[in-house]
């Protein structure tokens, strides 16, 4: 019986015409008011700022997680856990101290810069601390801005400048995570990064080959972008640091509370402003 | 068709990691799956912040996605729906419980019901004494507007057996709102 006045249902919602009295006889004209009153309800449309801050986040998730696929199953916790001492051995063991030493100042192209980044991705697999992995990610977003500076004039592998991009992207968006109060000077070091970053890679794109110059303006342009994400963030984290200084010094120079809680000040009180209760919200 | 195709474009470039892409289809597509969210949740703050998380698991798992089978927004609204499950698991607690009804109104406002506009508040309030099955097929059907055939394919369920939930949904959802004005 369901399935037949379902089927009705479905037809005379899709348009089909039928008899008045046929709906009534199934009794579907009240339910055809139900989704009539629904479809002509106004929705609730998520705020632009919503939307905007939305499609930062994904950015963001993309590019990080992007960054640590980058890294393989270096990136990730639980594998990290289970072969990183074995591939710290392997490294100890094969690299002296003096190896690694030298393989700090590689660039692309050395023999020792798949050492470097080995060491690299075993460093941040073992950082897991927000603080100090966010500092970590700067200075290896700074370390690829050095590793540009050295081989780009000559020859500018399209990888390097893609790294240069997710690791900055990565870095700022770790920063960005951390918790009030923790992030403003390194949201000045991505500032400071970023801005040294347009001056390289504008001084590279002078020298450049043409081959390499369309990989150079692209990181160009995306460099541009992230100083102005961080010079917003960093201004954001000012302005935040200065509400709560405000608000400390109003605290301080609030006149002191009755020394008895039930003894009202001889100041006279304005009518009581309640607080606002919490409406139901609208969409 | 030709939006298909364009559709389908994007959704390539989205799944080579194209950064343009993936604005293209949030642009897109967000609106409606915050609105899929906030009926079925009830929380604006908490839909906004899941839609950007549907995106993110969408975009993701773009590779697995193919393109033949599932339209790319039902893709997106099977997502939102195992987020909503997600999200009831976080906060252990019955979908039912999530809102307080409005307290009750005069008969006479019964009497008008059936000529009166529905408010978003409303429907919501309706929705959130439903089972999830009817919820989501309410929600598809005459909020996103999708066809019979495309809720089954959100829904995994033949096209029939989205007529009869159709059907009892509409029903409890009436006398739902008829409870609550």
């Amino acid at each position: 019986m369901d399935r037949k006045r379902a089927d009705l249902l479905a037809a005379a919602l899709d348009g089909q015409r039928l008899p008045p009295e046929m709906l009534e006889e199934a009794g579907l004209a009240p339910l055809l008011g139900t989704a009539r009153q629904v479809r002509e309800v106004r929705h609730p449309a998520p705020s632009p700022a919503a939307l905007a801050a939305g499609l930062v986040r994904v950015r963001d998730a993309l590019a990080a997680r992007r960054a640590s696929r980058r890294l393989g199953w270096f990136g990730r916790p639980a594998w990290a856990a289970l072969g990183l001492s074995l591939v710290l051995v392997v490294v100890l063991a094969l690299a002296t101290a003096g190896t690694v030493l030298a393989a700090e100042s590689s660039v692309p192209g050395d023999t020792l810069y798949p050492v470097k980044r080995g060491v690299e991705a075993v460093q941040l697999a073992l950082t897991w601390a927000p603080e100090a992995r966010s500092a970590l990610l700067v200075s290896l977003a700074d370390r690829r801005l050095a590793e540009v500076q050295a081989v780009c004039s000559a020859e500018c592998p399209s990888w390097l400048l893609a790294d240069l991009e997710e690791q900055s992207e990565a870095a700022q968006a770790a920063v960005e995570r951390m918790p009030d109060g923790q992030r403003a000077r390194l949201l000045e070091k991505m500032f400071l990064l970023t801005e040294r970053q347009q001056e390289v890679l504008a001084r590279v794109l002078e020298r450049a080959p043409d081959a390499a110059r369309p990989g150079l303006e692209r990181a160009l342009e995306r460099s541009r972008r992230g100083h102005e994400r961080a010079r917003q963030a960093l201004e954001k984290e000012i302005e935040r640091e200065k509400e709560m200084e405000k608000g400390k010094e109003r605290e301080e120079n609030a006149p002191s509370p009755p020394a008895h809680p039930l003894k009202p000040t001889k100041e006279p009180q304005g009518p009581a402003q309640g607080t606002p209760g919490k409406g139901p919200k609208q969409p | 068709m030709a939006e298909q195709a364009e559709e389908r474009s994007w959704v390539e470039r989205a799944r080579q990691g194209d950064d343009e892409a993936i604005g293209w289809l949030y642009r897109r597509y967000a609106p409606a799956v915050f609105r899929y969210l906030f009926y079925r949740l009830g929380e604006r703050e908490v839909a906004e912040d899941l839609t950007s998380e549907v995106f993110v698991r969408a975009i993701e798992g773009l590779p697995r996605y193919q393109q033949r089978g599932l339209p790319f927004a039902a893709w997106l609204y099977r997502i939102a729906a195992a987020r909503v499950v997600d999200h009831y698991r976080r906060m252990r607690r019955r979908p039912a419980t999530r809102l307080q009804p409005e307290s009750a109104t005069s008969g006479e406002r019964a009497e008008q019901e059936a000529e009166s506009r529905l408010s978003a508040e409303e429907l919501q309030r309706g929705l959130a004494g439903l089972p999830p099955a009817y919820q989501q097929v309410i929600v598809l059907r005459f909020v996103e507007g999708l066809s019979h055939e495309e809720v089954a394919q959100v829904m995994g369920r033949s096209a029939g057996a989205v007529r009869v939930l159709q059907y009892r949904a509409l029903a409890a959802l009436r006398r739902q709102l008829e409870k609550g004005l």
